[in-house]
């Protein structure tokens, strides 16, 4: 390529400025301040375009910096040039509301397409960041940047390819790194993460819910069981009082019967007290033994409700009600008859009349006891019957049970009953007989038959007592244990309704334990759908990474090579420009260092001509390996300050005769323009000022 | 006598949890079982075998008041339960002892029972799953006893749940095998053994018809019918691309095979496949096809239009090739070796230079 004309219509302080440059060397003189850099600048805009910066950096960039003053709306300039043995004019407009850029070759006056709008879419390999670290060295600029190192690994590779990619490794790399950000994006990860902390909590939960629930064992069964013991107990304990009673009652009746005798003889007082005596312990015990079966009754029918039973119907209740009230019908009337008689003997032996007590034997039958254990039998048995599939099996069978014993004692003791009235009629009879014998004895016998009569009945009253002491210590007895059974019941009862309540929550617990299990089992489910897209996900990871690792090792194989060609032509190079044969390292950075015969140090620790040299031979080997044959320009900008007389000899000398190709040289003092034309050498010179 | 074989119904399942329409077949799960006790009640169906996982997890004491009241309302339609291996019974289980209505019949035990129903002559086998795993071929020495017919309710089939050796089965002398366990319907070649499937599909790889079996047993004879019933289903849609096709054709062309298929199958929830070829040059988003209506996955099964080996020939020694060559070197397997090589290759495609 060489650049034929520059012509800076607007551009910076240039206006209309038209640069003519030869085929070969170029001297472009201008003092500070008379635009060298501008010029400098023109040619890479033309080339690549003017890129503004964006915010507070549009200050100071290019293209504010190289806005014409006057008039900056109109910012433009022509670049002509000859490539491949044609010419082209480049013309571009900067002016940011109106940027355009057009080519056209002159020699066929033919539009020329710019796709990318940079001389890189004519000449393959021009790009702003070959040129930048090649063949354009700004002013104090002679480093390479950094990326360009493997922007060149890329093109070096790209020089060995037969194929029609052109590539880059560097770009590769990057959008390896783009694809795996993207997938480490996703949110799958963090939710994963929620899933097992929420797994771990859920779990926690459940085993603090199984602990509750195994801690509180069910004893619902086995509390009501032991309840339908215990009402058996306490029936069979009321059955065995009345039986007792039953026995009880007639003896005091007979003690009473005997008792009258005596009073007739011994004096009445004393067996009226005794018989009220007598009369009120048996009408409390009545009462008491009454109103004892008649709660036991009710609290039994209260205790009878395993889950899903019945309650005894209204009308069995009624039906107890009645018969306890007739029981105690019967009792008063009973006791008010009996006292009235006894009030009636009384009178009559007052009167001197023995008092013959006619009055029925009306007491409370063991009878009544025993219907009472028959009828609350067959009413156990008939709920038993009816209520049998919702029984559990011990409650069912305790009620069969003491359905079974109520009706052997209600039999029991009707029969016996029965039997003792039988006793009674046949004793009742005889004393009447006696009674009637006595009074006809009385008569007529005067006191010894007395006597013998008193004599005999004492010792009949004597065991009379004896018997009702012992059946009373019986009866004693027997209401003890059934005070005791029935505090049990109590007892029993309040833990069964703890029992329920605590079953209640039992099961408020175990629904929410299920609950909780459901709902691990879900969280789980979740979790393994996302465990295995996060696999898959780790797998194109790895890929990823695989090919990113390849592409590297690529990279620095093709260095090994690239590297190597780099250094032989910068080496060549160098010798050339010094004519010396200093040995030094390009590394894959393009970082170099230089051998002191000692060791390799970096070229930073050289002077800075030395420095200029090596940048230089490195930029031109590496041109020589980008650009191939095909010549590009060289624009140095003031790149001489730091060489002395001869270095600057030896170099300009190099670049006139042994590099072929276009320079542009600019200069702001006249020590190169000295220098060549002492050395005879041709070249084109433009003045700025 | 007229039965319904019906089984894997697991109420309760929320089937593509996440999707917008997961709510709507979670419900489902439920009304489609209750409408087939309500077509039993109406047609007057003598037994209703449910062989196992009637619910897809533990059941909440709730779940089973709600489902004991549309039992009842079935009466006197009978019905036959065994639990499996999804809501098998354990300690903490409400199927135990829960209050059922007179015509449920729950066999809960674990050991093998037999209910005889005399009025039908027809005796029912089977037993419930007391843990999530059965190693052991129960059903090897089951053994039906008198004349009545026998049916055997059972779940299972796999090395996990009850084996199944079918020979010694088919053997045993049952008139009828009612199974439960794999969600595709199956029907042994003489018509005495059956896998009814799912009721409804459960999961995406519940894919074709699904319902119960209906059949009729007279002495020692079985008739039985396939019922499709289910109101949701699965469908698989290829959708062939090539390379040259650009993204958005490929989303009207599955677009345009959804709304057929959808003609077709009612409640239709699709699976995508991508098949045909693609190059480096074929953008698109697969999550986009999610949006184009009811698409619980997309698979990318398209093969790269790269031929390898006639790109290494032609690149042999530049830097393709050289790629090219580490990929095939690598110690891995041939998946992955696809996929590296499309990475990279595609990389230095994307952001490489036509010249």
């Amino acid at each position: 390529m060489i650049i034929k004309e520059l012509n800076l219509i607007h551009f910076g302080k240039f206006h209309h400025f038209c640069i003519e440059l030869g085929p070969h060397m170029n001297l472009i003189f201008g003092p500070n301040e008379a635009g060298k850099s501008t010029v400098y600048a023109f040619i890479y805009a033309m080339l690549f375009g003017m890129r503004r910066a964006r915010g507070r950096a549009a200050a100071n960039d290019m293209y504010t910096r190289y806005q014409p003053w006057d008039a900056p709306g109109s910012y433009e300039g022509t670049m002509t040039f000859e490539y491949a043995h044609q010419t082209y004019r480049l013309y571009r407009n900067f002016y940011k509301e109106d940027v355009r850029a057009s080519l056209i070759c002159l020699d066929t006056q033919k539009q020329v397409p710019l796709p990318h709008g940079v001389i890189g879419d004519l000449i393959p390999g021009l790009t702003e960041e070959n040129y930048k670290n090649t063949v354009g060295v700004a002013q104090a600029h002679s480093e390479t940047d950094a990326a360009f190192a493997r922007s060149l690994q890329s093109q070096a590779a790209n020089m060995a390819m037969t194929g029609s990619q052109n590539l880059h490794l560097g770009r590769a790399l990057d959008y390896l790194k783009k694809e795996r950000r993207s997938l480490k994006e996703t949110k799958t990860s963090a939710s994963a993460q929620q899933c097992r902390e929420r797994l771990s909590e859920l779990i926690q939960t459940r085993d603090k819910l199984k602990a509750t629930l195994k801690k509180s064992p069910s004893g619902e069964a086995e509390l009501t069981a032991q309840l339908a013991k215990l009402d058996l107990a306490l029936g069979q304990c009321s059955v065995e009082l009345g039986m007792i009673l039953g026995e009880l009652r007639p003896m005091q009746e007979r003690l009473e019967q005997e008792y009258k005798a005596q009073a007739h003889e011994t004096g009445a007082r004393e067996g009226r007290v005794y018989e009220t005596q007598e009369r009120k312990v048996r009408t409390h015990e009545e009462q008491a033994h009454e109103a004892q079966e008649g709660k036991a009754r009710a609290r039994e029918e209260q205790a009878y409700e395993p889950q899903g039973r019945k309650a005894r119907t209204h009308e069995e209740r009624a039906h107890e009600a009645q018969e306890g009230k007739a029981r105690a019908r019967e009792e008063q009337a009973y006791e008010t008859r009996g006292r009235k008689a006894r009030t009636h003997e009384a009178q009559m032996r007052v009167h001197g009349k023995r008092a013959f007590s006619d009055e029925p034997e009306r007491r409370r039958p063991v009878i009544v006891l025993g219907f009472t254990a028959a009828v609350l039998g067959v009413i156990l048995g008939i709920f038993a019957l009816t209520h049998w599939e919702k029984l559990s099996g011990p409650a069912a069978a305790a009620i069969f049970a003491g359905c079974i014993v109520l009706l052997i004692f209600g039999i029991t003791g009707c029969i016996f009953d029965f039997a003792g009235r039988r006793g009674r009629g046949v004793e009742s009879g005889s004393k009447t007989t006696h009674h009637a014998a006595d009074d006809t004895t009385d008569d007529k016998n005067g006191d010894t038959t007395d006597d013998t009569a008193g004599a005999g009945n004492t010792s009949q009253t004597q065991q009379l007592l004896q018997r009702i002491d012992v059946l009373k210590a019986r009866q004693a007895g027997k209401l003890e244990q059934r005070q005791q059974l029935e505090q049990k019941k109590q007892e029993l009862t309040a833990r069964l309704a703890r029992c329920r309540q605590t079953q209640a929550h039992q099961a408020s617990v175990l629904e929410q334990y299920n609950e909780t299990v459901n709902m691990i089992e879900d969280c789980q489910e979740m979790l393994d759908q996302m465990t295995a897209q996060l696999q898959e996900q780790q797998w194109e990871l790895t890929c990823i990474d695989q090919a990113s690792q390849l592409i590297e090792t690529l990279a620095g194989e093709i260095h090994e090579h690239f590297g190597g060609r780099l250094w032989e032509a910068s080496a060549r190079l160098m010798q050339e420009l010094t004519g010396q044969d200093r040995s030094f390292k390009v590394q894959p950075d393009l970082k170099i260092l230089v051998d002191n015969s000692r060791t390799l140090i970096p070229l930073e620790r050289l002077s800075r001509a030395a420095m200029e040299q090596f940048y230089l031979a490195v930029r031109l080997g590496a041109a020589s390996l980008l650009f191939g044959d095909e010549a590009m320009p060289l624009v140095l900008d003031d790149t001489f300050a730091y060489y002395d007389d001869e270095r600057l000899k030896t170099l300009l000398s190099w670049l006139a005769e042994r590099r072929p190709g276009q320079l542009l040289l600019f200069c702001c003092q006249h020590r190169e323009e000295t220098l060549l034309d002492h050395m005879n050498i041709d070249y084109n010179y433009v003045n700025l000022t | 006598m007229k039965f319904y074989h019906v089984a894997d119904v697991h109420l309760g399942a929320v089937p593509d949890r996440g999707m917008p329409w997961s709510t709507m077949r979670e419900k489902d799960m439920f009304e489609s079982f209750y409408r087939l006790l309500a077509q039993a009640h109406r047609e007057r169906i003598d037994a209703v075998l449910i062989c196992g996982d009637l619910f897809h997890r533990q059941p909440l004491k709730k779940e089973l008041k709600e489902l004991a009241y549309y039992f009842e309302k079935a009466a006197p339609v009978k019905i036959f339960i065994i639990a499996g291996n999804h809501d098998y019974i354990s300690a903490e289980s409400n199927y135990v002892n829960f209050p059922w209505s007179s015509n449920v019949i729950f066999i809960a035990s674990g050991e093998c029972r037999r209910i005889v129903w005399k009025e039908q002559q027809v005796c029912i086998y089977g037993f419930s799953y007391h843990s999530r795993e059965i190693t052991e071929p129960l059903y090897d020495h089951l053994t039906p006893r008198d004349a009545s017919a026998h049916i055997l309710m059972a779940h299972g089939g796999d090395e996990k749940h009850i084996p199944i050796h079918w020979e010694t089965l088919a053997r045993a002398g049952f008139d009828y095998v009612a199974l439960g366990h794999i969600h595709k319907p199956w029907l042994s070649a003489d018509g005495r053994m059956a896998y009814c499937g799912a009721l409804e599909p459960v999961d995406k790889n519940d894919e074709g018809p699904h319902g119960f079996i209906e059949g009729e047993i007279c002495g020692h004879q079985v008739r039985t019918r396939f019922v499709p019933w289910a109101k949701w289903s699965y469908v698989n849609l290829e959708v062939e691309t090539v390379p040259s096709m650009p993204w958005g054709a490929i989303k009207d062309q599955t677009s345009k095979l959804m709304s057929q298929a959808q003609h077709k199958n009612g409640e239709a929830i699709y699976k995508i496949m991508l098949k045909g070829s693609k190059d480096a040059q074929t953008a698109g988003e697969l999550q986009e096809l999610y949006t184009l209506g009811r698409v619980v996955s997309v698979t990318d099964a398209r093969t790269y239009d790269f031929d390898f080996d006639s790109l290494y020939e032609a690149n042999r020694g530049n830097l393709l090739g050289r790629y090219i060559e580490k990929v095939r070197a690598l110690d891995v397997d041939e998946e992955t070796r696809k996929k590296i090589l499309y990475y990279g290759f595609n990389a230095l495609y994307q952001t490489g230079e036509q010249p």
